[in-house]
């Protein structure tokens, strides 16, 4: 099984919400397949977001620190930060089309 | 079986290094190997950053994970407290209000749970066993606790006949893993016997009564009388091993084949029910790809004062922490990992302990007896345990609908990121300098008093450089400067140098011609 970029208890969740907008009342086990299919669908989109923001360079250096195998959040934060890279604002644009897509019946409904 | 950091592919290479060669040997300086290999180490500190190897590392990294998770909590509130304002507006039906309406509350306590908080070392770690109706947890009537409720979710775990889930969301995480790998041994009696068989030294399974027997065996001395309290001691020295200092975590990913513990289920009581009795230790063949493993080691001091390191475990994390091994492990009957086994189990072969590369399993130790009736029962003799859904007889699924609403577009499985391009140098020329063109001298001639004055030739407009052209990097040079590459630029200043022509009388007859002088 592979991993989540983004925690999973809040995939879930975004999924969950997503589907009680549009098909409100329906219980877990109704559409179980698809919530994992939610949840593996926005965080390619998120994982595609983030790597995308970065340029080469910062790849370069973010795969250092990661290499070191740090432990630090703050060195995570300030990484982004030097770079003016806002996860929160990347991310929140991700989950709104995500989200507008949805709730329109898909891209390729 | 652990190995060191694992290579992605590919990078620069031979290419650049054989240039430098050549160029060092165009320099007379074939002997500078120094130079040649500071230059290969360089390539190979920048071997294979690739975008989807960061995201791999990314996702493995629990402090990187948890400040994407901050992001993404306050994304998800934003998100929500939108939605919340217009699912108000359209009036929602009455019995999802309260779900919507508290969404983003909701999406915020939920979001913040243990995992999203700084994990914090634990004091003990206890399970409680209450028996509140839950039918995959309960006490055997020899005192043993087990709760089956995770093994039981063939939904959300990998393989079939696993421990248990995917806790690759402890890779690097020791304290998780400790956890986690504690939790596993309190849930399942059988899990804890192959931890114990593989963990302990002799020394210490004589002072628990286990030396000498297989981890069936082991797992067979819990069902019998005195099992609860031989639980509670293995059990307790097998979490002291692992929080002690002087065990070391090692995270790694296996590429290779190895055999693996996994627990089987049959069902001797006819009731469907899972006991402690009815599961059994078995193992699979499986070959890893790139399988996130902890392999755990401690130091452990002899009589005489000398230290050594011994094995405690090589543990598979996709699958709840199951034990690995090279060859297979004695008195253990080899299973398919990824079915329910037949009610007959059949243990053919040579006798226990022949173990090895031998494929052929040993027969089960196990003293029970196998069920009388010889024929494969029916493909699914009694339905699997699993919860239960609320309204099972008015249930519609409505995954297809949701499929659909996703779009394809994402359901084609990973699409690998890719860096921001940005603008490389290439695209960007350097401004010419304003006394780069300054435009073409007339010729004049000087006026001979016998000869009328000749015509001037009309300037061809075209061959006017003095005046500002415009073009591609009008106005727009200093947008997006190239930073520094100095030693590329003076290189190429000297390239140009050297294709000027030199000072000669046919060169400069040549240029004069063209009214350069």
């Amino acid at each position: 099984m592979e991993s989540h970029l983004v925690d999973e208890t809040l995939l879930g969740q975004f999924a969950d919400v997503l589907i009680a907008q549009k098909y409100p009342g329906q219980p877990k086990e109704a559409y179980a397949d698809a919530r994992k299919d939610i949840m593996d669908a926005l965080d390619n989109k998120i994982s595609r977001a983030i790597i995308g923001s970065l340029t080469e360079e910062q790849g370069m250096e973010l795969n250092q620190l990661l290499d070191e195998g740090s432990t630090d959040e703050a060195a995570f934060a300030d990484f982004f930060k030097k770079y003016n890279i806002n996860l929160e604002e990347i991310i929140q644009k991700v989950m709104q089309e995500f989200q507008d897509d949805f709730l329109k019946g898909g891209k390729n409904a | 079986m652990p190995k060191g950091p694992e290579s992605f592919g590919g990078g620069r290479e031979q290419n650049e290094t054989d240039e430098l060669k050549s160029e060092y040997q165009a320099r007379g300086d074939e002997a500078n190997k120094d130079a040649i290999k500071a230059a290969q180490k360089e390539q190979e500190k920048n071997f294979n950053v690739s975008p989807a190897a960061v995201l791999e590392k990314l996702k493995n990294n629990p402090a990187a994970k948890k400040v994407i998770g901050y992001a993404a909590i306050g994304a998800a509130v934003g998100i929500f407290a939108t939605s919340f304002i217009l699912m108000s507006a359209s009036k929602a039906s009455a019995s999802n209000n309260s779900v919507i309406t508290n969404a983003p509350k909701a999406m915020v306590e939920q979001a913040m749970t243990p995992a999203m908080t700084p994990v914090t070392t634990p004091e003990a770690v206890t399970v409680t066993f209450e028996n509140d109706g839950n039918e995959f947890a309960g006490e055997t009537i020899n005192g043993v606790k087990y709760d089956y409720t995770e093994y039981a979710d063939r939904e959300n775990k990998v393989a079939y006949n696993a421990y248990g889930y995917d806790y690759t969301k402890d890779y690097n995480d020791r304290n998780a893993a400790t956890n986690s790998i504690i939790r596993m041994a309190e849930q399942e009696p059988e899990a804890l016997a192959s931890y114990a068989y593989n963990a302990f030294t002799d020394d210490e399974k004589q002072e628990l009564g286990i030396k000498g027997l297989s981890m069936v065996e082991i797992d067979n001395k819990f069902d019998q009388a005195g099992g609860g309290d031989l639980q509670k001691s293995v059990l307790s020295k097998f979490s002291q091993i692992l929080k002690d200092d002087k065990t070391s975590f090692n995270f790694y990913r296996e590429n290779d084949t190895e055999q693996t513990n996994y627990v089987y289920f049959v069902d001797e009581n006819e009731d469907g029910n899972y006991t402690p009795d009815e599961l059994h230790l078995g193992y699979d063949t499986k070959r890893r790809s790139n399988a996130p493993q902890v392999d755990i080691s401690r130091t452990i001091t002899n009589p005489d004062g000398t230290t050594k390191t011994i094995k405690v475990l090589d543990l598979n994390m996709n699958c709840g922490y199951q034990p690995n091994y090279e060859k297979a492990p004695q008195g253990v009957p080899k299973i398919e990992s990824n079915k329910p086994v037949p009610q007959v189990i059949s243990g053919g072969g040579p006798g226990g302990g022949g173990g090895g590369e031998d494929p052929t399993p040993p027969p089960d130790p196990d003293p029970k007896p196998v069920p009388p009736d010889p024929v494969p029962p029916d493909p699914d003799p009694k339905p699997t345990p699993k919860p239960k859904p609320k309204n099972p007889e008015n249930l519609e699924r409505i995954d297809d609908k949701v499929h659909k609403d996703i779009g394809k577009d994402d359901n084609t499985g990973r699409v690998n990121p890719e860096y921001n391009p940005g603008v490389s140098p290439e695209d960007i020329t350097a401004p010419p300098s304003p006394g780069d063109y300054g435009g073409t001298a007339p010729v004049t001639t000087p006026n001979q008093p016998s000869q009328g004055a000749e015509d001037v030739q009309p300037t061809n407009p075209g061959n006017d450089y003095g005046g500002d052209q415009g073009g591609a990097n009008d106005g727009n040079a200093n947008e997006n400067p190239v930073e520094g590459n100095d030693q590329s630029q003076e290189e190429a200043d000297r390239n140009e140098q050297t294709d000027l022509p030199s000072d000669s009388g046919e060169s400069g007859d040549e240029l004069a011609d063209l009214g350069i002088r």
